[in-house]
């Protein structure tokens, strides 16, 4: 039995050096100076409410238009407020532009 | 006077009636649930599994009904060359919080056919609860605590798992520690038990589509006493979801050298919800 517990612990060790952060970047990592607040909200219902239904894809996956056809979708598929939605947007577009290698 | 050989005959088939029976019932409630769930289907998106052997922690959201068909088959044992089972289970699962779900097993039941004959049998009916502790995301680790309890024919069994997820982007690592305590029997005097862990990588490259790979550890406590043999399984599986239903499937292979257990398991799952 002891095999299994060592390929568990493996497979959690290599997978918590993967950085979890790049999914979804602080706003601290983002390097912005305004709107700190509502970003920093955007950042918390894309963590937290989207994964109550899929995991948080890498935000710099999609294009901005393409996010523009995701999320209207996703906002109205998770019940989010239209104030809520602003937020997710503004928190994206802001990931999106502080991606220095652009993005995909 | 009637012949030995068509009295045995006849009993065979006055055997095989109940049986007949039950599989028409069966049949005629699959096939309505899914009616039922392919009229009135309404969400976009599915509460999918992505892997068959495994529970993941996360919960289906409040107020969500779905139904899922399970069918695992088992064969290919050192033991018994004729031995085939198939297994069947019809599930109905509901989200009562975005935190805790329930499911109700509306009836498991199999058919086996071994060296010393065949038959068609109801197992049991069962409850099962989920409740997540915190959900997978990029900043934790999911956990969910799951509990369940089987009733059957002189058959008693409670379930715990721990049911853990690691989710980087579109690589999730799925852990299930699992304890079993089994009673058998008349007056269920025969109680065993068994611990299973269990891990899967799975790599989604498109939303909707989910490869896998699994270890299944089971180590049998018969009498809970001593471990009994070790029987560790491994395989790929493959899922797919497409608005309101999902499926997934994965054949495991026995890599360890355990003549009572089969060798092939093959496991579908079929959910939709409505």
């Amino acid at each position: 039995m002891r095999h299994i517990y060592v390929l568990a612990i493996l497979i959690f060790t290599i997978s918590g050096c993967m950085d979890g952060l790049k999914v979804a970047p602080t706003v601290q990592e983002l390097g912005v100076t305004t709107d700190i607040a509502l970003l920093e909200e955007g950042r918390k219902i894309y963590v937290h409410s989207c994964t109550k239904c899929h995991n948080a894809l890498r935000i710099t996956r999609f294009t901005q238009e393409e996010w523009d056809g995701i999320l209207p979708d996703m906002i109205l598929e998770s019940g989010l407020s239209s104030a809520q939605g602003m937020h997710v947007d503004a928190y994206i577009k802001a990931v999106l532009r502080s991606s220095s290698s652009g993005p995909r | 006077m009637i012949p030995p050989t068509i009295l045995a005959n006849e009993n065979q088939s006055q055997l095989n009636i109940p049986f007949q029976r039950n599989l028409s019932m069966f049949r005629i409630i699959t096939f309505s649930l899914l009616c039922v769930a392919l009229f009135s289907s309404t969400k976009v998106e599915a509460s999918s599994r992505k892997i068959p052997w495994l529970y993941e922690p996360r919960t289906m959201p409040a107020g969500h009904v779905e139904y899922e068909q399970w069918v695992t088959l088992k064969t290919n044992k050192e033991s018994d060359s004729k031995y085939t089972e198939v297994r069947f289970r019809h599930e109905i699962e509901w989200g009562v919080t975005d935190r805790f779900q329930m499911a109700v097993y509306v009836a498991d039941w199999r058919y086996k056919k071994t060296s010393s004959g065949e038959r068609t049998s109801f197992r049991d009916v069962a409850l099962e609860g989920i409740y997540q502790l915190q959900a997978p995301n990029p900043d934790q680790l999911g956990v969910a605590l799951y509990g369940e309890i089987k009733y059957g024919s002189e058959f008693l069994e409670l379930e715990a798992k721990i049911l853990l997820e690691a989710e980087f982007d579109q690589v999730n690592v799925i852990y299930n520690f699992t304890l079993e305590a089994e009673w058998e029997g008349q007056d269920l005097q025969e109680d065993k038990g068994k611990i299973i862990n269990s891990i899967a990588l799975t790599y989604q490259p498109k939303p909707s589509f989910t490869l896998g790979l699994q270890a299944i550890l089971e180590t049998p406590i018969p009498d809970w006493e001593d471990f009994g043999d070790e029987v560790l399984s491994i395989g790929p599986s493959v899922s797919w979801q497409s608005g309101s239903w999902w499926c997934c499937v994965s054949p495991i292979f026995q890599v360890t050298n355990v003549d009572s257990a089969p060798d092939l398991q093959v496991r579908f799952l079929f959910g939709i919800d409505f």
